[in-house]
């Protein structure tokens, strides 16, 4: 698909006051765009980066200017701009989002290099760190040097992993070495502390551990047999205690009833039962006979008389409770008693058993009275502090053995993670060091490539100057840096500032952009040259012609835009290949106007016009004319070397030029595609051309060019004529194909651009 | 110079060139070289990505020794 750029339009974008729309010719690779200074180019260029780049173009190297308050035309603020482009049928627009431009579908934009005059010498005159930077775009691979600093981070955490574990298994082998010490070293120095440690793996410390247990058991039982003899000695003690209570209560109540205790309880105990017989019959009959007594009883009377009797016995009732309640009192200890020394007794028999099993040297003999068992509990107490002794002493060689254990494992595992996190990082230091390595390759191999194309570059622009890039590299001791060596007169390493001239260092910075502008865009890039090629000679003229029209095979567009008149003069003369180029011309620029863009028609379809044109100007006719045959003869003696009067400051008038090519118009020849498909070949002697402007050349002096009474007697037919013999010559020296002029040499003769047009002969003879 | 385009990124050349390397050094496994290729042109490759990588080549390699010896 054809990716070219098919317009543009600046809406109020830098000199675009008003809407400019700019149509490029779909059909050409290459577009120049000719106008002189102030009259637009740079606002055009700074339009293609605005939409591809989203860049403020050329206002980036211009100190002192903000993009956003100067792009915008004169009058008109950020938010009025909008830039249009429309490329391969799609079109995207550009304007500012607050401070920033933003392009619309940003992620399919045409890719567009932009190489400015001012950039030119930077790209040679420059610190290596800022030569990287203007090519950085076209060797970055920052993506692969994203993936080779997560390389790098993995390798120095592995090596942070790896020393982690180092320092465990050393402080593993420094605790083991001292439990090794500790214990006198043993095996030394035929052993170490980890061969004693395997031995001591080996160790059997069931025994000690059914010990230690045994030991736990029998003074859990010693302490649990201890306090239940306690239990039974308080208990025993309080219901000893509790006894004199009930003996005290009763003496009590004795002497208070002047009785005995137990005969004025029962008295209480009667009247109580008779109150409560006559509330249970609340009015017996007077004179009924008494339950109790069977003698007549009047039950008012008899009430009043048992509440006097119980009123009076109140405090032997009371004595009569707390004797009750000693008693209880004194029962509810007994049975405590009972239960401890029950609980005694069956902790005291579990003592003797873990006695009998603990070998420990307690006593054999065990005991099953209880007397006999609450002894047992008096001497194993006595040993209580030499069986924790023991137990602890047990319990502590188990502790050692469980540290030295893992002392030992830890060693061990220590060693085999260590083995893997070593591998680890190793594999990971040698990825390390491919990765880095051949990215430095690869971009030292594209620079090769950028130095060898810069190199051919130039040397068809200079061919047979001992001028050229030596090498283009990467500094390894420093990021983002890129050195150049030069040679120059065979002398080589040196710095080219300091021995080319501007023009060939303005030639080497060109070169070395397209080159790698072409090489890295892979076919697929717009490429803008703006004001790149200033004052151009005669020589140099060509061989950057025929780099450009060679080279815009390797991208979708070239745009040249250019104030040298030369190279519109050239294109208006066919002296540049018309079937790969097209003109664009700029006029004047106002504020009104802003930005005008005509196409450039070549001389002589613009004279073709006139002479069709109402009214018929003469003057005009005759001047264009006079010009075009001017500008086709002074081309001729140039290829041909005709020979001319040798005047100062080498102008020549055109009867100069016309005697300068009588030789030439015997001998010269055209021969040209006769039809449109090429097959048949026209031969076009141009003598009889040449013959019919010769004559009539004073035309242009009489009528064109001067103020003449006599130019006034020639007819319009006459200078009809004279332009049409003009047009004709014109015509038949330009390729019908491709528009250009004839002036490659090629074996026997010259040819076009597209080669399809020849004229012979070489040389003049 | 080449006639016809190479229309990938340096990114992606340099990936292809990288991963070819760490292939043939027998550092990574080709089984995943697609997934690496893209990660690396990409900047998408993380540290446990490559710790992975060559982790999966070293442990291939272990199994293939052992059952070599076997």
């Amino acid at each position: 698909m054809n990716k070219r750029i098919e317009r543009i339009t600046l809406t109020r974008f830098r000199g675009a006051t008003t809407r400019t729309e700019i149509v490029f010719d779909q059909r050409k690779p290459i577009t120049f765009i000719f106008g002189e200074n102030g009259s637009g180019k740079s606002s055009i260029v700074d339009a293609i980066d605005f939409v591809c780049n989203q860049a403020p173009g050329s206002l980036a190297d211009r100190s002192s200017t903000k993009p956003k308050d100067h792009l915008p035309a004169i009058g008109h603020k950020a938010k009025d701009i909008n830039v249009e482009l429309v490329c391969g049928g799609r079109a995207w627009s550009a304007k500012f989002s607050g401070a920033k431009i933003m392009s619309s579908d940003e992620a399919t934009l045409p890719v567009a290099h932009v190489l400015r005059r001012g950039r030119l010498l930077t790209l040679i005159d420059a610190t290596p760190a800022e030569r990287y930077k203007q090519l950085q775009k076209f060797i970055e691979v920052e993506g692969v040097e994203a993936s080779e600093q997560a390389l790098r981070d993995a390798t120095r955490d592995q090596a942070r992993t790896l020393d982690e574990k180092t320092q465990a298994k050393f402080e593993a082998e420094v605790g083991l070495e001292r439990f090794w010490v500790d214990e006198g070293a043993p095996g030394a120095p035929d052993q170490n502390a980890l061969d004693w440690a395997a031995a001591q793996r080996a160790a059997d410390l069931d025994e000690t551990r059914a010990r230690i247990e045994r030991l736990r058991k029998l003074i859990d039982r010693l302490d649990a047999a201890a306090q239940a003899r306690d239990s039974l000695s308080r208990a025993e003690a309080d219901a000893l205690r509790k006894s004199a209570q009930v003996a005290e209560a009763r003496r009590a109540a004795d002497a208070a009833a002047g009785i005995g205790a137990t005969e004025a309880m029962r008295l209480i105990e009667l009247l109580r039962d008779a109150r409560g017989y006559l509330e249970a019959s609340p009015d017996p009959q007077d004179g009924a006979a008494c339950p109790v007594c069977e003698r007549p009883v009047v039950a008012e009377d008899l009430r009043r008389r048992i509440d006097a009797r119980l009123t009076d016995m109140t405090a032997l009732g009371e004595l009569r409770d707390e004797l009750e309640a000693a008693n209880r009192a004194h029962q509810n200890a007994v049975a405590i008693v009972e239960r401890d020394r029950a609980r005694m007794l069956e902790a005291a028999r579990s003592l003797a058993e873990a006695v009998g099993s603990a070998d420990e040297s307690l006593p054999a003999a065990l005991p099953v009275d209880e007397a006999g068992l609450r002894k047992l509990i008096e001497n194993v107490l006595v040993t209580r502090d030499a069986l924790i002794a023991r137990r602890d002493e047990a319990q502590k060689s188990v502790n050692q053995f469980n540290s030295i254990n893992q002392f030992y494992r830890r060693i061990i595992q220590s060693e085999e993670e260590l083995r893997e996190a070593a591998a680890l990082r190793h594999g990971l230091e040698r990825a390390l060091d491919i990765v880095r390595r051949e990215r430095i390759a690869f971009i030292q191999r594209v620079l090769a490539e950028v130095r060898d194309e810069t190199n051919r570059l130039y040397a068809l622009i200079h061919p047979d100057e001992p001028l050229g890039l030596d090498q283009l590299l990467l500094d390894e001791n420093k990021k983002a840096s890129l050195l150049q060596i030069c040679s120059f007169e065979g002398v080589s390493d040196v710095a080219p500032q300091a021995y080319f001239s501007e023009s060939h260092l303005d030639t080497l910075g060109f070169c070395l952009w397209l080159a790698v502008a072409k090489l890295s865009s892979g076919g697929d890039a717009v490429v803008v040259l703006d004001d790149v090629f200033t004052s151009v000679d005669s020589a140099h003229f060509t061989r950057i012609l025929d780099l450009l029209m060679a080279e815009c095979e390797n991208f979708n567009q070239v745009i040249i835009t250019t104030h040298s008149r030369q190279w519109r003069d050239r294109y208006a003369a066919q002296q540049i290949p018309h079937d790969k180029t097209a003109f664009v011309e700029l006029q004047s620029w106002t504020r009104g106007g802003g930005i005008r863009a005509s196409r450039t028609r070549v001389n002589v379809e613009a004279l073709l016009e006139h002479l069709e044109a109402s009214p018929f100007d003469r003057q005009i006719v005759a001047s264009k004319a006079g010009v075009l045959a001017e500008s086709l003869f002074d081309w001729l003696t140039q290829v041909y070397e005709c020979p001319l009067p040798r005047r100062r400051g080498g102008n020549y008038t055109l009867g100069d030029l016309c005697n300068g090519l009588k030789r030439l118009a015997k001998q010269l020849v055209i021969r040209r595609p006769a039809d449109g498909d090429g097959q048949a070949i026209e031969e076009v002697s141009l003598l009889s051309f040449f013959n019919a402007v010769t004559e009539l050349t004073w035309i242009r002096d009489q009528v064109g060019a001067h103020f003449s009474l006599r130019g006034a007697e020639v007819s319009d037919a006459d200078v009809k004529t004279f332009a049409r013999s003009v047009a004709r010559l014109a015509t038949a020296l330009a390729c019908p194909r491709c528009g250009g002029l004839a002036q490659k040499p090629k074996g026997t003769h010259f040819a076009c651009g597209c080669a399809k047009t020849m004229m012979s002969p070489l040389q003049l003879n | 110079m080449s006639s016809t385009p190479d229309t990938r990124t340096p990114n992606e050349r340099l990936a292809e060139i990288v991963a070819d390397s760490l292939i043939s050094a027998g550092l990574i496994q080709s089984s995943g070289l697609e997934d690496l290729k893209r990660k690396l042109a990409a900047g998408a490759a993380k540290a446990e990505d490559w710790r992975r990588w060559i982790e999966n080549a070293q442990r291939s390699s272990q199994q293939k020794e052992r059952s070599g010896d076997e």
